[in-house]
């Protein structure tokens, strides 16, 4: 039977090009766009390397403190009564903040509360974006350097071409070393091969590489270079500072103590003193523990706090797939009816020979899946194309696209579902639809 | 093999209501080839549908092949259309898309009959109405006649005890029109199978066992 339908469904495309190919536009190019999305969330939010443990990370970074003093502020009604001026004061009073500080968190703040937590397996505080000019050949190259704690290379897990990441003995006794990307190491030495062992020069200083990995696919991390902190002068920096260079990330024990350690982070934020900041009086964690996801969310969306940024990401997220995928849905059912109705009298027919509303359903969403799944592979056609434009123009800065069989799978599971519904409403109507009309419109 | 008593269908719109059969008695035997006559708008048509099982009566019983049906949207009447009748049309109603062989398998397409086997019966039925040899051409590559032969073998194609003809050669031209209606005598008489065709063609129904005639809604012979 699904020889019979294929072979029908196959000459029906044929048959009707126009609409065969509006269809297939429309489907193609949804999904191609869907699939482009895809691949660009799954870059971002994957688990791919070197974001392994993705799923038990939190991360923060940022703190807000503010000098707040009481405000008084005073309302004055004038009204004239009985030819005399009469005035009503109101006093009010409130609070305004005369100095307000948002940064990045200092080195010794993070040791001093937030090393060991109960919830955390690891943790580590690391110093990003510190960019020096490095020249070869009379060209100016920019190394944009992380500074990081060992811990740094057992949370996130790079793939490494060749050598190893610092450890704690190197990061103790301060050792001039580096672990650079392949992609700096091309520019650098014109070479990503027996790259362990050379040096390279940054700050005025020889480092030699002792590890070489694959540039990260991810906006959130573009680094070139990535070095110990101890290297930097005074790193944890002073006693009595709250504000740094550091950012944080650390890994739960497990995937649901995510939010355990988010609440715990946060509740440190009453713990901490305050008289050692003399300037203020108020102090925040601005930029609440949010686990990657949210993280992700906050860079796009202009919320404080991650999870509001991230519950707001997936509104968004799901209110824009779900429309992407609705209206062409809807297009394709209302070109499905009227190019079910042209084959009314087929319906008819099949039905007067024995067809039950089971097997019109089924030859009809089987037509219909035949073409979205043809739509589909035009559209990872169209994906891969776009794909592969957006990678070689660079329009997403630190970001590269890829196409995977995960990706693929995710695809074909949606090219699917899309041919079922576009298929299904028409083809259920046409299925119940009385044998006599449908013998009456005298198509075939 | 079909009875009909008092069987009525009344179509009703908001406004209108029409008497499309009014009260009809009818006995078919096995292996009777019966022809019903009447004006256009008679009931011809409706009173075939009914004995189909395509349409619903208003009013009335009808029992074929031995059974009173009841439900006609179930998966058991789609079945029993299957298995006990056969249908052809004024128009042919084939499947433009498909070729001659795959329009006279359509109704096996419902039953567990393997492909193979489904290949066999229907290059067997359409041997039968002279047309193997066109077996590969589309529909609309043939004539009225060879069309109506096509829709012949695929009314026989699953050896049904019934077929219903509606106007089978109201399409044709008297040469192509007797071509048909002695494959249908041919089967009547060799197959024993019951035949109840509806014609405007007082020739052709005079070459059946019995005519009804309708008028009105109304039997009057």
């Amino acid at each position: 039977m699904f020889k019979n339908y294929l072979l029908l469904a196959w000459r029906v495309l044929g048959r009707k090009k126009f609409f065969t190919f509006i269809s297939l536009f429309g489907i193609s190019f949804t999904l191609g766009i869907l699939m482009v999305i895809i691949s660009f969330l799954q870059t971002e939010l994957g688990t791919d390397q070197p974001w392994t443990n993705r799923n038990r990370m939190v991360m923060f970074g940022m703190i807000e403190m503010r000098n707040v003093v009481p405000d008084t502020t005073f309302l004055i009604d004038s009204t004239l009564v009985d030819g005399v001026m009469a005035y009503d004061t109101t006093k009010s009073v409130g609070e305004t903040s005369n100095s307000t500080t948002i940064s990045s968190l200092g080195g010794r703040f993070l040791e001093n509360h937030f090393r060991d937590l109960k919830y955390a397996e690891n943790e580590t505080f690391y110093i990003p974006g510190v960019s020096y000019n490095a020249y070869v050949n009379d060209s100016k190259i920019v190394l944009d350097c992380y500074y990081t704690d060992p811990n740094y290379w057992e949370i996130l897990d790079f793939n490494f071409i060749e050598g190893r990441p610092y450890d704690q003995d190197m990061f103790d006794r301060a050792e001039q070393v580096v672990v650079i990307t392949d992609k700096i190491a091309n520019e650098y030495f014109g070479t990503d091969e027996d790259i362990v062992g050379r040096e390279i020069k940054m700050d005025g200083k020889n480092h030699k590489v002792i590890g070489l990995i694959k540039k990260p696919l991810s906006s959130l991390l573009n680094g070139d270079v990535w070095a110990p902190t101890t290297l930097l002068a005074n790193y944890l920096g002073d006693i009595d500072r709250y504000t740094g260079g550091y950012r944080s990330y650390f890994l739960a024990r497990s995937k649901s103590d995510v939010t355990k350690l988010q609440a715990e982070i946060e509740a440190k934020e009453d713990e901490i003193p305050l008289d050692i900041i003399e300037d203020y009086n108020q102090m925040f964690l601005e930029d609440k523990t949010g686990n990657m996801f949210q993280a992700f969310a906050r860079n796009l969306i202009p919320f404080n706090e991650p999870r509001r940024a991230g519950r707001a990401l997936s509104i968004i997220l799901i209110g824009f797939i779900t429309l992407f995928v609705l209206l062409p849905t809807l297009n394709l059912i209302n070109l499905n009816v009227s190019r079910i109705m042209e084959r009314s009298s087929e319906i008819g027919v099949r039905k007067a020979f024995g067809a039950s509303k089971g097997n019109i359903l089924g030859q009809f969403i089987f037509e219909n899946v035949i073409l979205t799944i043809i739509g589909g592979f035009i559209g990872l056609g169209l994906a891969s194309l776009l794909i592969y434009f957006i990678n070689s123009a660079n329009l997403l800065e630190f970001l590269k696209l890829t196409v995977n069989y995960k990706f693929f799978i995710i695809s074909f599971i949606i090219v699917i579902l899309f041919g079922i519904i576009s298929g299904f409403l028409p083809a259920y109507r046409m299925s119940k639809i009385h044998i006599v009309n449908a013998l009456k419109s005298n198509k075939l | 093999m079909i009875s009909l008593q008092n069987v009525s269908k009344v179509y009703r719109t908001k406004t209108i209501e029409t008497t499309a059969l009014n009260n009809i008695n009818l006995e078919v035997p096995k292996g009777e080839f019966l022809s019903i006559m009447g004006p256009s708008g008679c009931g011809k048509s409706t009173l075939l549908n009914i004995i189909g099982l395509l349409d619903e009566p208003s009013d009335g019983a009808v029992i074929v092949a031995g059974q009173t049906v009841q439900k006609y949207s179930s998966k058991a009447t789609s079945r029993f259309r299957n298995e006990k009748l056969g249908f052809i049309f004024q128009s042919f109603h084939l499947i433009p898309d498909l070729k001659v062989i795959d329009n006279v398998e359509l109704p096996l397409l419902y039953r567990n009959v393997s492909g193979k086997e489904r290949r066999r019966l229907s290059e067997e039925a359409l041997e039968s109405v002279g047309l193997k040899n066109r077996m590969n051409h589309f529909p609309n590559q043939l004539s009225g006649g060879q069309k109506q032969r096509v829709a012949i073998a695929r009314a026989i194609v699953g050896k049904p005890e019934i077929i219903l003809a509606d106007e089978p050669t109201g399409n044709l031209d008297s040469v192509m029109g007797n071509e048909v209606m002695d494959i249908l005598m041919k089967l009547n008489k060799e197959g024993q199978t019951t035949i109840v065709m509806v014609t405007h063609d007082e020739n052709m129904a005079r070459k059946t066992n019995r005519l009804v005639r309708l008028y009105d809604g109304s039997q009057i012979q």
